[in-house]
């Protein structure tokens, strides 16, 4: 961070590297868009202009980032909104949304874990609570730390772990609907 | 459900979401924004003043100067393809426009083509996205000068295929057959998949504004005519002149197909510059 804040363009390399696919995870599950590399675009833009006011005695980096990327999710939504409604489901075919096969598997495996990966998504979008959706992405997202969870929502950490509780029973018995009793 | 399950399940999802996410690049503006701010920490604070006052009067100065050193230059001879390595397509294209039932091609139309494709890349992204020029396209497609961008043909029959791009500067170059794009000659063979500019070249937006846009005229016999139109375009040096040679080239690329006894048909596709 003090490399980017002092122009160093390696800094932003790094970035990426640690960053990009998890805020791509991120962003897509919580706005299912096809722009969403657009958004994650915008957010290290947001990262690169807002770096001289991050201050590490505040939060981790991640947090940070992370906080960036949930208020320009939010944004879009908002925004989204008001112009026009996007099914859920109307997914690009770069995106998460179509399941990528992993060569090592054999193709029972990979239809296991597609069918397991469309239906928890599912579950995620069935979440009508946009708080809980964006606690229970986080916390796979970003490493399961209640605390982070609840800086990055604006909530104390308390409130961010009734968020995540909440948001995986309900995705639990949407699992349990669809017939996942138990872990493929 | 058993509890283990469920996070055994959950961590699969999120792994699995981050896997197989799109790997992203910086921008071009992400590396300026952050060199400019080393090019401005590295003056101490007091020289900051000076620099501001030096700063003013130049550019005073470039309000003068720049209009007659941008008259005197002829602008509209510069070249405007501007041709780079791409970036490798590991997923293959991903069509933003696939057929519909009802909106393809007339089926009857003398001229068909198996690919008829707009492929482009975004600065920072790995994947290839295409838009089929056959068919109808109602989103609106934004490139930057860091994006990349090309065509990929394949005709359903031998064709003498001319491409060209239109840039928001007017300018009209000819992008097929052109030798500095593509060593292909015309008639394009049949079931031969084509690119413009070829493997591993593309093209990329010269300007920031505006709209580009791409003309694709395909016939059964050599097209003359289309070509003695571009040549006097290209050759003409007076911009008055060259207004109406571009004007009178773009009136006969309409014209293509709509007289019964020309074997020919065109397809146009417009971007936009960011």
């Amino acid at each position: 961070m003090e490399q980017l804040k002092s122009g160093e363009t390696d800094a932003i390399d790094e970035l990426y590297r640690r960053y990009d696919r998890k805020l791509y995870a991120f962003c897509y599950n919580v706005t299912r868009s096809e722009d969403s590399a657009d958004l994650v675009q915008d957010v290290f833009m947001r990262v690169i202009t807002a770096a001289h006011r991050y201050n590490p005695k505040k939060a981790s980096f991640r947090t940070w980032v992370f906080r960036i990327a949930r208020n320009c999710c939010v944004d879009f939504i908002r925004r989204r909104d008001k112009t026009k409604s996007t099914p859920i489901g109307d997914k690009e075919e770069n995106s998460p949304g179509n399941t990528i096969v992993d060569d090592a598997m054999s193709p029972e495996e990979a239809l296991i874990e597609a069918s397991l990966v469309e239906a928890v998504r599912g579950c995620i979008d069935e979440l009508e609570n946009e708080q809980e959706k964006h606690a229970i992405v986080l916390y796979y997202m970003t490493g399961k730390v209640y605390r982070e969870i609840g800086e990055i929502l604006g909530k104390s950490t308390s409130m961010a772990k009734n968020r995540v509780r909440s948001a995986q029973e309900k995705v639990k018995r949407c699992l349990e609907r669809k017939g996942f009793d138990s872990f493929p | 459900m058993k509890d283990e399950d469920f996070e055994k399940s959950m961590d699969k999802w999120a792994a699995h979401e981050v896997e197989s996410a799109s790997q992203l690049r910086p921008t071009e503006e992400m590396y300026r924004t952050i060199e400019a701010r080393k090019r401005k920490g590295f003056f101490p604070v007091h020289a900051h003043g000076v620099l501001v006052g030096v700063s003013a009067v130049c550019f005073l100065l470039s309000l003068v100067v720049l209009p007659v050193v941008l008259r005197r230059s002829d602008r509209d001879t510069e070249p405007s393809i501007g041709l780079r390595g791409g970036i490798s397509a590991e997923k293959g294209v991903i069509v933003k426009n696939p057929p519909r039932r009802g909106k393809g091609p007339k089926k009857g139309s003398p001229i068909q083509f198996d690919q008829l494709m707009f492929q482009y890349q975004k600065a920072y992204s790995s994947s290839v996205y295409g838009v089929d020029l056959r068919f109808p396209i109602e989103e609106e497609i934004t490139l930057s000068t860091d994006d990349n961008y090309r065509l990929a043909i394949q005709p359903a029959d031998d064709r003498y295929v001319y491409i060209y791009k239109l840039d928001s500067r007017g300018r009209m170059d000819k992008l097929f057959p052109n030798d500095v794009c593509s060593s292909a000659r015309n008639p394009l063979e049949q079931k031969q998949t084509y690119h413009v500019p070829s493997e591993p070249n593309w093209l990329y937006p010269v300007e920031r504004k505006g709209e580009e846009s791409i003309y694709v005229i395909a016939s059964a016999l050599p097209m003359p005519e289309l070509e003695n139109l571009y040549n006097q375009y290209s050759r003409t040096e007076s911009k008055l002149n060259k207004q109406e040679s571009l004007s009178i080239l773009l009136k006969r690329i309409e014209a293509v197909g709509q007289d019964s006894g020309e074997e020919a048909a065109k397809w146009m596709f417009s971007f936009k510059l960011l």
